[in-house]
């Protein structure tokens, strides 16, 4: 008796198979982002990772398997649905019907996206630090041997000279957030990051404020950074200012050259 | 986490206790109980809410501590004494806020009156988008903002008048309404009784008949809003916000408060049709699929095939790389289409100018200045960029540009007109060739930014065509995709290109290196899908539908 109504109970089991697969794929698909972004407090949904979907995916179809195969009957039951039975209800035939049509299209679409190709922009490394070239790893900063007033006179021209021509992309703050901030593929570097003038040392900004983005080598795509080349507007001593101004501006302070013998 | 743990576990303790107390109690206590517990913790949420949005109390040691938070972040714009002429004001567009004429922008208080301190803590917070203003709130703490307002404050006599309290002259913010279909066209109702056309335009580009005569208090010229562009909403761009704007008016500026014009409820309805105009800008994309037709390619923008081709919105900055550099561009988003068949390419560029500028005459140019960039303030009345335009009448164009040579890798010419060994292709349009009926579209190239494009000396293959409706020009040109010509790029398909834009203003004096451009995108026209992946895909699903037909066959078998 009780195996008698599994038996009409699992009829469809191959259904509900299918059905597992799809519900669990629209959680991890639509739901799951849904409830990150609420859990995180972000504004945006968190999509799942095509990765992480995989695997999820591949757990799901192996769970339902290894539940399907844990008896003879259920195998039984599970491949009932595809064949053609006199018994079989007319509810029974169409979902068959479907599954018959669906499993060959879904194979179908499968081939066509992975052959055809999809258009994903190359790839662009890019070295945020190059080596600093000989010429300017010499250089000292002629203001630091200078009194603490005058030091802090010129902090405030370079910070002068930073608001006047940096701000636009680096930002009033230096953060990185000036106006045309959004405007450039590449975004302009936020100096408040630790990771970028906070790890460097003094005369590195030297090299990269004279000779800006057309002045970098081939590995740091010159041709996507919007800096420009100071160099021909302002001299030495005013571009140490704005160094001053820059490293003050943004809160930081730039790394000490590494002494190899005292 | 743990600290919380414990909150949860006394909580639990407490309730249940509770509980069990509530059940000896009669109803009388009960209720007593549960008042004295609901009083308790609305208290408490009061008490939070206070603690979270406590103003600091203005004193002496504040506006002490708020000086040394303007003289570190405040005064290259702002001045030293806050007159809005620190050392960074002369090249900004608009002018940093003068201090001590007290004139406001963003307030909640009738229009002529000073702004409360909650104004100005919004306004350092948020900043002014679109302006040079940053917003502070990610730098300063609330009690540094606080301090600098009342040091602020101090700049003017304004505020020290006790008869000027803006609190006397607050305005009453109700609740918005529910937006709706309705609401809208009622709006639009009021935009028009308030005559915002005047300035803002028909619909709402910044174009209106009085857009060029505007300027600020000081003389200064002032474009109104182009009120689709949301991220240049200097106030926000919630309805609350909107609504702000016109029941107070923007000091300063020649927009009026419409208070004594609309009523609140007219009012509430223009926010909600302003909101309406704004479009969203997405500009993750970098990348322009050409979409091949059959067809013979439109030169007319308003063809409906352009409707098919996918649009990629490109930002567009100021050029600021080499001098003469500018801070001022008028065009800041450009959308592209790209359309292609067997023999021809045509792109679409569809970018907001607020006025239509055909002629062309340079004139006598003024010299351009020495300075690292250009100075768009002075206090000389003689001197301002925009006003002596007279001198000069420019052209508005666009110009799409290509490397000129095959790129290897990922390696590209500069974006601003490339290098002297690795130059640029331009296909020019100018809207004063148009207007003369010459061909308006020129093959260009170039070699660095030291000398502008030049012109090839065989005549243009490029054809083109610019409509200009309402505060938009739409220009589309169009090109043989391969040709003789040896300095051409030459397209072809499954292969990326990189593709970059630029534009000049006219009546924004843009002209030369006075531009704005983007940096590089790609341009990539699809192939037709090659035969073997139809193939393929027929011979997966025969295999699929064999695979089922022998399982059901074999299933029913072994039934019988």
């Amino acid at each position: 008796m009780k195996e008698e109504s599994t038996k009409t109970k699992n009829k469809y089991l191959m259904a509900w198979y299918f059905l597992t697969i799809i519900i669990f794929y629209g959680v991890f698909k639509f739901g799951f982002p849904v409830i990150w972004m609420k859990i995180m407090g972000r504004d945006t949904l968190l999509p799942t990772p095509s990765t992480l979907m995989a695997w999820y995916m591949i757990m799901v179809v192996v769970c339902i398997t290894v539940y399907i195969t844990t008896s003879d009957l259920k195998i039984k039951c599970f491949v009932s649905l595809l064949v053609n039975n006199k018994s079989n209800s007319v509810l029974q035939s169409i979902i068959r019907i479907v599954i018959l049509v669906i499993f060959p299209l879904w194979i179908g679409w499968m081939t066509f996206s992975s052959t055809s190709s999809s258009v994903a922009s190359p790839t662009e490394l890019r070295i945020q630090h190059p080596t600093l070239p000989q010429k300017f790893e010499s250089l000292v900063n002629p203001f630091r041997h200078e009194s603490e007033e005058k030091q802090l006179i010129a902090i405030e021209e370079g910070k002068i000279l930073f608001q006047q021509n940096c701000r636009p992309c680096h930002g009033s703050k230096a953060d990185g957030e000036g106006p045309w901030s959004n405007t450039f593929r590449l975004k302009p570097a936020n100096f408040r990051d630790p990771g970028t003038i906070g790890t460097i040392v003094e005369n590195y900004p030297v090299w990269r404020i004279q000779k800006g983005g057309p002045g970098l080598p081939d590995e740091a795509t010159p041709w996507d950074s919007t800096m420009p080349p100071w160099e021909p507007d302002f001299t030495e001593d005013q571009i140490w200012k704005i160094i001053m101004g820059e490293y003050v501006t943004a809160d930081v302070s730039p790394r000490e050259p590494e002494v190899l013998h005292e | 986490m743990i600290l919380r743990m414990q909150c949860l576990g006394c909580l639990k303790r407490f309730i249940n206790k509770k509980l069990i107390i509530i059940k000896e109690y009669s109803m009388k206590e009960k209720i007593k109980i549960m008042k004295f517990l609901t009083v308790f913790i609305i208290g408490a949420v009061i008490c939070y809410g206070n603690i979270a949005s406590a103003k600091l109390p203005e004193n002496q040691e504040a506006i002490t501590a708020g000086k040394k938070v303007y003289t570190r972040h405040c005064w290259p714009c702002h001045g030293v004494d806050g007159a809005g002429d620190g050392p960074a004001a002369e090249i900004l567009e608009p002018r940093p806020r003068n201090f001590v004429s007290a004139l406001f922008k963003l307030r909640t208080t009738t229009t002529g009156n000073l702004p409360i301190d909650e104004d100005l803590f919004k306004t350092i917070t948020n900043g002014m988008p679109g302006s040079a203003m940053p917003a502070f709130g990610t730098l300063l703490n609330e009690d540094e903002r606080w301090q600098v307002i009342y040091y602020i404050k101090t700049l003017s006599d304004y505020f020290a008048d006790k008869s000027l309290d803006p609190y006397n002259s607050k305005i009453t913010i109700g609740s918005p309404p529910v937006v709706t279909q309705d609401v809208i066209q009622k709006g639009r109702t009021a935009y028009e009784k308030a005559e915002c056309f005047k300035c803002h335009g028909d619909q709402g580009k910044g174009n209106g008949d009085s857009a060029s005569e505007l300027t600020d208090q000081e003389g200064y010229r002032l474009l109104p809003r182009n009120l689709t562009k949301g991220w240049k909403y200097r106030g926000g761009t919630s309805l609350t916000d909107i609504y702000t704007r016109f029941t107070t008016g923007m000091d300063g500026t020649p927009m009026p408060s419409f208070i004594d014009n609309l009523t609140d409820d007219e009012r509430w309805n223009l926010a909600a049709y302003v909101k309406s105009l704004i479009k969203e800008r997405d500009l993750t994309g970098n990348m322009l699929k050409g979409l091949k037709v059959e067809e013979e390619l439109p030169v007319d923008a308003e063809s409906p095939l352009w409707e098919l081709a996918e649009a990629l919105e490109v930002p567009m900055a100021g050029q600021i790389i080499w001098k003469p550099r500018w801070l001022i561009p008028s065009v800041d988003t450009m959308v592209v289409q790209c359309l292609f068949n067997d023999d021809e390419i045509a792109f679409k560029l569809t970018y907001d100018d607020r006025f239509k500028d055909v002629e062309h005459d340079e004139g006598s140019l003024l010299p351009i200045s020495d300075t690292a960039y250009p100075i768009l303030q002075s206090e000389d009345p003689e001197f301002d960029p925009h006003f002596t335009l007279n001198e000069y009448i420019l052209r508005d164009s666009v110009a799409i540009q290509f490397p000129q040579n095959p790129v290897e890798g990922t390696e590209k010419p500069h974006f601003m007109w490339g290098y002297g060994n690795d130059p640029v292709y331009l296909l020019k349009w100018n809207s004063d060739a148009q207007e003369q009926g010459n061909n308006p579209v020129f093959e260009m190239n170039a070699k660095g930014h030291k000398k502008p494009p030049k012109e090839q000396e065989t005549a243009s293959q490029a054809v083109g065509k610019g409509i200009f409706t309402d505060g938009q020009w739409s220009v589309v040109i169009k090109r043989k995709l391969v040709t003789e010509e040896k300095s051409d790029t030459q397209f072809s398909t499954g292969t990326f290109i990189p593709v970059s834009f630029q534009a000049w203003d006219g009546s924004n004096s843009e002209i030369g290196s006075r531009m704005s451009l983007s940096t590089w995108n790609y341009l990539i026209l699809e192939g037709t899908m090659p035969i073997s992946v139809y193939i393929y895909t027929a011979i997966f699903v025969i295999a699929a539908a064999l695979l089922e037909w022998l399982f059901t066959c074999r299933s029913k078998k072994s039934k019988e």
